[in-house]
């Protein structure tokens, strides 16, 4: 996991930890087993972040 | 504490390590821990692939969002059975069916140095408009190919599209021919097309229309 990974591969990895992030299904009444944030894991990515795809979540974030 | 993978039929195939809990025909895919998991990027990833293996054996999936769980058996037993209805309608849409993704990025130019701050914003408006039509022209064909689609807001010129699309499995090549058309249109722009995904965008109950 190093930005010399190519471009296709790098959107695709942060695609992926997006959607197991961010969307699926959430049950009502079923808790959190993750103890800390889960932006912990974009820091842990953040080598992958210089891609033309980072642009566009940086901005979401920010939005 | 039963941590949750993925939702199913409650006849579905499993891959090893994980189990089903059933109840009203549907099916919780979940393994047994101890603790509460650290979300690394081990620890994502190894849920993604989890979901992969239960994608693969079944036609039918919802994935469950990352570090998700229930402490005993008889509360997610309980809220499968209150769900039921709506997570049957859910398996239902997505049955037979995988995800695609497609990104396409653009450029936008800096203000040149004599550019005046009243043009400057007058061009920004304008290509804003013309990100907003050309994102159009791009996501209203696929969307029309697809079982449903789900669409970022507005994310302006850098990003003109990040959309997601419900593609029955054996419409996979047509659609991802349709984005190449698409990509032929605008040589100037970057298109990413991912996937297949197993259905985590269209597996949420709280979403509303898509």
């Amino acid at each position: 996991m190093t930005s010399d990974l190519p471009l296709a591969e790098q959107v695709t990895l942060i695609e992926l930890v997006d959607r197991v992030l961010n969307k699926g299904v959430v049950i009502a009444g079923d808790i959190t087993l993750a103890v800390a944030d889960v932006d912990l894991v974009y820091l842990g990515l953040r080598v992958l972040l210089t891609s033309v795809a980072s642009l566009d979540r940086v901005e979401e974030q920010q939005a | 504490m039963l941590y949750l993978y993925a939702l199913v039929d409650s006849a579905a195939a499993l891959p090893d390590d994980v189990e089903l809990v059933s109840i009203d025909g549907i099916g919780a895919v979940v393994g047994e821990i101890d603790d509460v998991v650290d979300p690394t990027d081990e620890q994502v990833l190894s849920h993604a692939r989890v979901v992969d293996q239960v994608a693969a054996l079944n036609d039918a999936v919802l994935p469950v969002r990352f570090g998700r769980g229930f402490p005993e058996l008889h509360e997610l037993e309980a809220a499968l059975a209150r769900l039921a209805p709506r997570l049957e309608e859910r398996l239902r849409a997505v049955r037979g069916c995988v995800e695609l993704g497609v990104h396409v990025v653009g450029t936008v130019e800096p203000p040149t140095q004599s550019e005046l701050g009243a043009d400057y914003m007058r061009r920004r408006l304008r290509e804003v408009a013309e990100a907003e039509a050309i994102a159009d022209e791009i996501h209203v064909p696929l969307a029309e190919r697809a079982r449903e689609s789900t669409r970022s807001g507005s994310t302006g010129p850098t990003a003109l599209l990040r959309a997601a699309y419900l593609v029955p499995r054996g419409d996979v090549d047509a659609f991802c021919a349709a984005v190449e058309r698409a990509r032929g249109r605008h040589p100037s722009l970057t298109f990413a097309c991912t996937g297949p995904w197993p259905p985590y965008s269209f597996a949420d109950l709280e979403e509303g229309v898509r």
